[in-house]
Order: structure tokens, then sequence, then C-alpha cells
């Protein structure tokens, strides 16, 4: 329904009467793995069943000492992003079709949008805008394709907003889980075998239900040492909203049901729940679950040596025993414990790569290029600075823009932690590909070596002489020359799943302490303190990281203590903030935050 | 009805509903003031009204009438005013001289998306009109209810606590402790100089 006012929009609707025919509904993923269970799709409820093999279970359950077995469950997660959906489209002057949108990935949306309308991709143009947050909920096309059919058939410009309870329902979820996991170990805590078994929640439609739930199963026998390990996953279509992209992308789940299990093998083994992590922690040298030779740059055990260490300074020597808080006797506090990992790029054998354009203008300003997409995690900071690194320069001399798809190469999409390092490492190349050239031009025009040349605070040293950049770009545009350069950045190359070797091209390792504060009256947890360690790589914009990781833990926060996306018998009950909650200033604990840089070769 | 605006005077009938925030986006184009989930939750359409915040989105537009409203736009001009002056005189033209809350947020990092930010900023300047050295827990508590989801609570906190403090000195804004670059070597010289061709 379209008009002139979203007013009248909403009278109209009311006037239009839908008949259903209620079917009986399938409202989890176990439910839908069920023989007599309702077929929701022509090809069945299954979605695909993602297999992880590595060495033999029956051997490795038989050097086991000891096997645990537990069920885990996740629920539903709602971005809840404080931005909602908005796409705007209209008509140019010359017929073709532009979307202004908040969106992860301008060119797939191009793409879609084109083909919805039945015009070639170069009819269309979107126009990404700075997202008020995404998390991966605009990964997936909105209301972009809805707005640009309304713009085509009426001929006028058309603003297509969510109002919060269509955003709620609309987009698609964190995938509920249920994760079986069962673990055996030596007395001595050297973990043997992990068998697991994993139900997702697709919902209705597909999203990229496989994709997650793949990082789920191959992160699904946690960053240890594991010699036998199988792992099962099952991708259910439900008749829930879709499920899709959501930070973290899988691996919340996998990596909250091994962990809680290892914390029931320590209390088994009587050991020190960290000891029995650093016992098995993922190394150099090590081989994943999916048959991955990890060659180098694994912060696990660096992570976990300085948590250890600053969990003795803040918390002593018995951090994991229940203290007694003075003067309230129904409280208690403890700390916990836990590592994870996580892939960094697309992997399993997609092709990976990102596309970044670098100019130099006469007034000596740069501009770097790309439909790469900032959310809020601070893409365009990251890019500001590799730039201005590259040229000597002041990072306010250095403009930006991003997501538009007539006028910045592709980035591809902006998921999987990977714009950093494959838009960085094109914006890099980029600059460095213009800052040779630029060289080139001078050597010549003064006779000296391009060794000679150094770029310095804007200023280009050569010969005792210093020119300002600007100045170059006439000198290169008389010759002939363009003072921009095109990159296309190809991330290693990686294997799909199933075929050993690398699945992924990095992973980021990290580890955690917290503490909490248990009501035994009411059973309400309060977290106090968290100390975390992330091996990143390298850290380009340490505030900015600072960022994410404080916002990552109080998303965390949020998953494990507030957060559940209710939905009853295909009815969504969490359909407006009052009723999904998430985490606010006074849910904010001390957070200690230490940033670890493994050795790379 | 007539009102002020970041301490301008405006002419305007409400219409039968409408919301400040509606008024204040749609028929004034102050969409600095962001509407996050229209129903009084999240805290993003914070404005002042007669120095004290309200949620705009459910605020209906006719209460407006005979008020001083501050929104995000005027807050970098106000710089140094105090909310008794507003009304009483016309505010200067844009200074582009942020407030040091404004710049605090910046200099520490608490801009993740943003799109939060006008009504963390609105909040915390109310909160800074009545009390100029607020503790951490005075903090907490007036932002208990302006919801920031990339959660950069921690950063919000430093940084309300930061203004506050240049405020009460007169100095400026005091930068966060921690790096600006990964790269100190490379700023003290250590470093390959990575600038150098060849």
């Amino acid at each position: 329904m379209a008009a002139e006012t979203h007013e009248i929009a909403t009278q109209e609707l009311s006037l239009i009467k839908v008949e259903y025919e209620v079917l009986p509904v399938v409202s989890s993923a176990v439910q839908s793995r069920q023989p007599d269970a309702p077929v929701l799709h022509e090809n069945g409820n299954l979605l695909k069943h993602i297999k992880v093999r590595k060495g033999d279970m029956q051997q490795g359950f038989g050097e086991a000492d000891l096997v645990l077995e537990h069920v885990f469950h996740t629920a539903s997660t709602d971005h809840a992003f404080i931005e909602p959906e908005c796409s705007i489209a209209r008509i140019t002057d010359d017929g073709r079709m532009e979307v202004y949108v908040g969106s992860q990935i301008p060119y797939a949306d191009r793409d879609q949008v084109a083909r919805a309308l039945g015009y070639p991709v170069e009819r269309v143009r979107v126009i990404g805008q700075l997202m008020g947050g995404g998390f991966g909920g605009k990964e997936d096309i909105t209301g972009q394709i809805h707005a640009a059919l309304l713009a085509q058939h009426t001929g006028r410009p058309v603003k297509l907003l969510f109002d919060r309870h269509e955003s709620l329902i609309v987009h698609p979820k964190r995938h509920a889980t249920r994760i079986r996991v069962k673990m055996g170990a030596r007395r001595n805590g050297q973990l043997v075998a992990v068998e697991t078994e994993l139900f997702g929640d697709t919902g209705a439609y597909a999203s990229l239900g496989e994709k997650v739930l793949t990082r789920a199963t191959t992160h699904s026998s946690g960053p240890y040492e594991m010699p036998h390990a199988r792992a099962d996953c099952y991708a259910m279509y439900t008749n829930n909203p879709p499920a899709g992209a959501f930070r973290g992308f899988g691996v919340t789940q996998s990596a909250f049901a091994i962990e809680s299990m290892m914390d029931m093998l320590a209390a088994a083994l009587q050991m020190d729940p960290i000891a029995l992590r650093k016992k098995n922690a993922l190394q150099v040298g090590s081989v994943t679950n999916t048959g991955q030779f990890l060659r180098d740059s694994v912060g696990l055990l660096e992570c976990i040596e300085k948590i250890s260490t600053e969990l003795s300074k803040q918390a002593g020597e018995t951090p994991f025993l229940a203290k007694l808080v003075p003067g309230k006797p129904h409280l208690r506090r403890a700390w916990g414990f836990a590592v994870a990992f996580k892939n960094t790029g697309l992997g399993g054998g997609a092709p990976d790569k990102a596309g970044a354009e670098v100019e130099l203008f006469a007034d000596g300003a740069l501009e770097v290029r790309t439909s790469s997409a900032e959310l809020g995690q601070g893409l365009v900071t990251v890019l500001r600075m590799i730039v201005a690194e590259e040229f000597g320069v002041s990072p306010d001399r250095v403009k930006v823009l991003v997501m538009d798809t007539d006028r910045t190469p592709d980035g591809g999409p902006t998921t999987a932690s990977r714009q950093t390092y494959v838009s960085g490492n094109a914006a890099l190349y980029a600059a460095r590909t213009l800052r040779q050239a630029i060289a080139a031009t001078l050597a010549e025009r003064f006779d000296q070596a391009p060794q000679n040349i150094r770029f310095e605070e804007g200023l280009v040293h050569i010969d005792n002489q210093s020119i300002s950049l600007g100045e170059v770009v006439q000198w290169m545009q008389q010759e002939g020359r363009q003072p921009r350069a095109l990159y296309e950045y190809w991330a290693p190359k990686t294997k799909p799943l199933g075929q050993g070797g690398d699945m992924h091209f990095a992973y980021a390792f990290a580890a955690q302490a917290i503490e909490v504060e248990v009501n035994t009256h009411t059973g309400e947890v309060q977290v106090l303190r968290v100390i975390a360690a992330n091996d990143v790589g390298r850290a380009i914009n340490p505030l900015g990281l600072q960022g994410q990781v404080e916002g990552g833990i109080m998303m965390g926060l949020g998953n494990a203590l507030l957060e559940n996306f209710i939905v009853e018998d295909g009815y969504i009950f969490t359909d407006r903030m009052a009723r999904y909650r998430i985490p606010s200033i006074v849910h904010t604990p001390e957070i200690t935050s230490i940033i670890v840089r493994a050795s790379h070769r | 009805m007539d009102f002020h605006i970041n301490g301008r005077r405006h002419s305007l009938e409400p219409q039968p509903g409408e919301m400040l925030a509606d008024l204040l986006r749609k028929r004034l184009g102050l969409t600095g003031t962001k509407i996050g989930c229209n129903e009084a939750e999240c805290g993003a359409c914070t404005v002042l009204i007669d120095g004290e915040p309200i949620l705009s989105c459910t605020y209906p537009a006719a209460k407006a009438a005979g008020k001083q409203i501050l929104t995000i736009e005027g807050l970098a001009n106000i710089n140094g005013l105090h909310q008794d002056q507003v009304g009483e005189k016309e505010i200067p033209l844009p200074t582009e001289k942020l407030h040091p809350l404004q710049e605090a947020f910046i200099l520490h990092g608490a801009v993740q998306c943003g799109f939060c930010i006008p009504g963390q900023l609105m909040t915390s300047y109310a909160l800074l009109l009545r009390n100029s050295d607020p503790s951490e827990e005075d903090i907490r508590h007036t932002l208990k209810d302006t919801l920031c989801r990339c959660a950069g609570y921690p950063t919000i906190i430093r940084s309300i606590q930061a203004a506050a403090q240049a405020m009460q000195t007169h100095e400026p804004v005091r930068p966060p402790n921690i790096p600006l670059s990964a790269q100190p070597e490379k700023v003290i010289g250590e470093a390959n100089n990575p600038t150098r061709c060849g």
C-alpha cells in the first residue's frame, strides 16, 4: 500500500480483508525434523545436513577416561539496531532507478532490485546511507525492492520506513539452536573426542541459514586440539521468522554449548577451568576439526595467559569459588572463564575479494572509495588511517566515500569480520600503486631514483626540494597519467567444508573472565566485571577496537541474560521494544580489554 | 501556538495527534532528533523542554506551546550558555564550536553507528545542567532508559566525565588513555619508514 502520507496508508490497509486458512504450525527445528511434521517446502523441511568428520569416534571415546553428554539450548534473538530499516526509491530524469538505503551489501541490492524491475544492473544505482546499526540484520534485502517497484509503477519517489513493530517481525533473527554435546577426555584433562548434534531453526525461508549453521557446526568442537570429532547439524525450516546473519554468525551458539561443557568437564575432573582450556588450546601446528593445519597467528594461548594474569590481580587465587557478599547473605559472587574463536572472511571456498580506488586531488587531499559498508563498526576511519599512513599525510586530508554503486568499486559484503582486512588491503594497495605512480612522475621530472623520494607530512621530498602533493596532480595529467589507482584485493584462497585444507584464511581468538553476582532469592544475575583478551591481528584503530570489544561484550551479556525473541505457535510476542529488552547502561560492567597480537610469519 | 526551538521563536499550529518529534523532523527539518521505536522505549528522540529531558516521540506537539525546546541542532550553539539564559536572548549563529559533550563523545570514541547519540547527548546535557560534577552512579541512573545497541556505554560514561571536567576547569576535553594508532613505533621513527618509496 502506497499513499501520500503514512496516516492514509495505515487507514487504507485497515480496509483490506484477508482470509487465512490456519494450518498446523512447526515451531521448532526439532519438531520440524520429526517424520510426521507438516511439510513446509517442496523439498521438505531440511535446508541442509551439515557434517564435520575427523578421526574415529569409536577409537576416540574408547581412549577417554571420562565421557560427558549434555543438551544445550539457545534462544532466538533480534539485532534491535536502534535505526529501523528505510528505503527511498526514485526515478531520475534519465530513467534510472536510485535507491537510498542503509544496507550491508549495496552491490547485491543493485542486482536484486534490477532483476525485480527487469532492468539491466547499470540502470539501478544504490546509494548506501550510514547505518544506525546493522549487526548482520541489514544483509538480507528488505524494503529496497518494494520501494523501487512502487516508484517504477507510480513514477514518483517512494519512501518505505519500517516502524519498530515491522522491523521486529520482518528481518531475519539469530538461529535458535538445540545442541547436544558428547565429550570425552583423559584423566589428565586431555580431550580425545567430541560429538555434537545441532538443530538450527532457520525459520520460514533460508536467508543465510546454511552459511550461519555451517559456522556453528565447524566451530562446535571449540578452539581445541581434538583428535576425533564428529558434528551433524540439521538446518531446519519452521514457521518462525527467517533466521540469518547476526554478529557471531552461528559461532555464538556453539561456543555457548562447548564452553559450558568444558566447565562441566573441569568440575568432573576437579581441574582448574583455565588449565583445562590451556591444555587443549589450538596453537600453531594444530589441525582443526575440518582438517585445517594452523600455520601461524594463533593467539589463543596468549589470550588465556593475559586473562590468567589479570584475573589473579583482580580476583585472587580462587576466583571460581562462590563467595559471600558481606551484609547480604542472599548474594553470591564468583568468576567464570571461557574461550572462543571465530573465522575471519567468507571462507569455505567462496571468492573473497574487495575493490578500492584512491585518488589525489589538486588541493592535496586524497579520497578512498569502496562500496564496503559503514554500520558503526568504524570502517571509514580505518580506511582513512590506512591511506593517510601510506601517503604520510594527516588523516583529515583523506576523504572516504563508501556504499555507492555508481561511484565506488565493489567491496563485497560487509560481513564475516572481513572489511578491515579485505577492503583495508584493497585501500592499502591502491594507495601504494598511486604513490608509486606519483614517484615515477617525480623521478622522471627530477631525474632521480624513486628510492630518493619521501612522502612526509603532506609533502613529497626529492633532491632537497619539498613539493606539495597537490602540485604533482597537474604534472601527472600533463603526462597523460590519472592521479588515481584502482586495486582489487583477493584474500587467500579457501576450501569448501569436507575437503580439508584451509577452510578459512584466518581466525580471531578470545578469552574472557567474568564476575557475576547471583541473587539466590530471585535468581537474578548481574555481571560485575569482565576481563577480555582478543587476538585480532594488527589493531589499526585501538580506540575503535575497544568500542567494538565493549559493545560485543554488552551484546553477549544481553544474549545470555536478557534477550529472548519469543514466537508462540507462529505468533510473535516480542513485537515491540517494550517486550524485547536489550542491555542498558545499568547493565554495564567494569570492562578490562586487552588486545593481543599473535606472531605472524 | 508560539514556542522557542534552540533559542528561536516559532509560530506553528500543531496538527491533531501530532507528536513533537514529527513536528521537529517533518515540518521544521530538524532531523537530528531520531525516532528509534516511537513508543517511548529507546530514548533516541530525547529533547529538552524548559531544561528537562522528554521523549519527543510521545510528547504531543500541542503541549510545547510557550515552551523552550532544545534539540541536538542547538547544542553546539549553546556552548557556554546556561539554560536560564536561553530564553532571554537569541542564540548566536552556529559557531562550528561543538559543545564539550560533543567533543568528548568524538574524542573518546563513544559514537559507533551514531543513531542514538542525539538522545544520549541531550540526556547527558540535562544531567550536567543540574549536576555539574556527576558521579558514575548519577550518569548510569540518568541514562538508564537511553539505549545504545552498539553499546558504547563505557565510552559514554567516560565522555560525560571528561566533558564535565572540561566545563569545570575550562580546559580542553581530556583525551582517552589509549593510543590513537596501533603503530607508535612509526610515530617515534623506530620502524622502517613506511612512506619511503621504492
